[in-house]
């Protein structure tokens, strides 16, 4: 059984922001919808500091607590562990938005695809924004649609440096399952033991 | 030379579209659900309080407060209300789903239980059977609300068994003033067990209340800069002063005048004190609820900036 995921290499990634337009740019995301973005990690005291970008999105959890809250089955897991918001469905309640850890999630407001992002809106935004219902809850969906075509998410498409690697997780022999393996790969908020299909390795 | 040490002021709570590893504060379920939650408890506390000892004006209130006031709170917030029906359909893993179960359960049976009252081909003994199923219920929309924050994973300070346990005291709190309220009102003698159940909730909660800031405190970081939200600043102030101070302190002192000298003023004074102070408690809890940041915080040079609430 496959069981999609993403490696994340934050030694790779210089935080140029190609996913977040990839993203926006194939799924015509409506404003403020971030499904994949990056933030900026800063540690340390001057003048010994380091930046580290951390690009985030849905992480398709295999015990997916915005799965189980959901009082209408909107949201819901794919048997190639793809986590879904079916927006024909979708009351709008949000319980997943509060039991989503990574802050995932986004409601589309009523009346938020009215103007675009420009004021009037384009052509681009009159088809993509079809596929939206505004009063409910819009997710990442690693890109369902061009992964069931045999393509690539587009945020690991449009990476410059390979940063996101796309692959199997149930395969042995994956790049994912590899570099998990040999780079000890960490799951964000691992405690919370909502086995998140997205793994950071960093530390070269 | 040694080199200058500077500490970053770097936001511990990041707002939307600020890009930074950080705790970010939940900004959907406010008011309405706040409402939707008060009118539960309240209602369904007061409609099991009132059935206990067969006090059908209270019943009655308590049914119109979670039929009328809660549905509609909930209706304004979906932002699909239509389909507000496909939420009875996943029962077996959402408490919100149960609920709504228990909610239609409740309105019901205790329409029924009450239906004697009004018309009267309703048989005596199928209206208290529908009571007991009613009351029941009632105990399920009662508690619900908890188990919902129960199993909001996403925000550390909810995750915890002492929420259904607080809700549950509150909904009894403010069924006992509210029950005690309409009897004053309706020139009914007040139920003396329920003017001491109403002091006992009253210690209880405040003991609660201390209980979940304290735990909170030691359970995660995320929990615990949600208790540094609600006893600081402008969020502070509603909990300490309106929630704490007027919802149980001076609730408290009103119910000791009212039982020391029998004032019916002060009994009903005693409930608009405890309502005002009930919403405000969990108004402050649903505002305090922080998202924890998916990578653990190096707490140095960081301080609570970036909080607008």
């Amino acid at each position: 059984m496959t069981r999609w995921g993403m490696v994340i290499d934050l030694d790779r990634c210089v935080g140029c922001n190609a996913c977040t337009v990839a993203c926006k740019i194939e799924n015509g995301t409506p404003p403020d919808h971030y499904w994949a973005r990056v933030y900026t990690e800063e540690t340390g005291t001057f003048p010994e500091t380091k930046t580290t970008y951390v690009p985030a999105l849905c992480n398709h959890c295999a015990d997916a607590p915005c799965v189980t809250v959901c009082p209408t089955g909107a949201s819901h897991t794919r048997e190639d562990g793809i986590v879904l918001v079916n927006d024909k469905i979708c009351i709008g309640c949000r319980a997943c938005m509060m039991a989503c850890p990574y802050s995932n999630r986004f409601f589309l407001r009523n009346g938020a695809l009215e103007t675009g992002y420009h004021g009037e809106r384009t052509d681009y935004e009159d088809y993509k924004w079809s596929l939206f219902t505004e009063g409910t809850v819009t997710k990442c969906t690693f890109c369902a649609h061009r992964v069931d075509d045999g393509l690539l998410p587009a945020c690991v498409v449009t990476c410059p440096t390979e940063a996101r690697v796309f692959g199997d997780l149930e395969d042995e022999d994956s790049d994912v399952s590899v570099l998990i393996r040999e780079r000890g790969g960490t799951q964000p908020l691992s405690e919370l033991g909502t086995n998140p299909s997205v793994y950071y390795v960093e530390g070269r | 030379m040694m080199a200058s040490q500077h500490s970053v002021a770097r936001p511990l709570l990041i707002g939307p579209n600020q890009f930074l590893i950080g705790y970010q504060a939940q900004r959907e379920w406010a008011w309405l659900i706040a409402c939707a939650f008060f009118f539960g408890k309240v209602g369904a506390g007061t409609f099991l309080l009132s059935y206990l000892i067969g006090f059908k004006l209270g019943a009655l209130v308590g049914l119109l407060a979670v039929g009328v006031l809660k549905t509609t709170a909930h209706l304004l917030f979906l932002g699909r209300p239509a389909r507000f029906l496909y939420a009875l359909r996943c029962w077996r893993t959402s408490w919100i789903s149960r609920g709504i179960h228990g909610i239609g359960i409740f309105l019901v049976f205790g329409a029924l239980y009450l239906s004697p009252e009004v018309v009267s081909f309703v048989p005596d003994g199928l209206a208290r059977a529908c009571g007991v199923v009613a009351a029941l219920a009632a105990v399920l929309v009662m508690v619900y609300d908890g188990f919902v924050m129960k199993a909001s994973k996403g925000i550390p300070f909810w995750d915890s068994y002492l929420m259904p346990v607080l809700v549950l005291c509150y909904a009894l709190l403010g069924g006992t003033t509210v029950t005690l309220a309409l009897q004053v009102i309706s020139g009914e003698a007040t139920e003396s067990s329920l003017e001491w159940l109403q002091v006992a909730m009253l210690v209880l909660n405040l003991v609660l209340i201390g209980v979940v800031v304290f735990s909170a405190r030691v359970r995660s970081a995320a929990a615990q800069l949600a208790t540094a939200l609600l006893t600081r600043g402008p969020l502070g102030a509603v909990f300490l002063v309106i929630a704490v101070g007027v919802g149980i302190v001076a609730t408290g002192a009103l119910v000791t005048v009212s039982l020391a000298s029998g004032s019916h003023t002060a009994l009903v004074a005693g409930a608009m004190t405890d309502l005002v102070g009930h919403f405000f408690v969990f108004f402050s809890v649903l505002r305090a609820g922080l998202h924890p940041p998916i990578r653990p915080l190096a707490l140095t040079g960081m301080r609570l900036v970036g909080a607008a609430r």
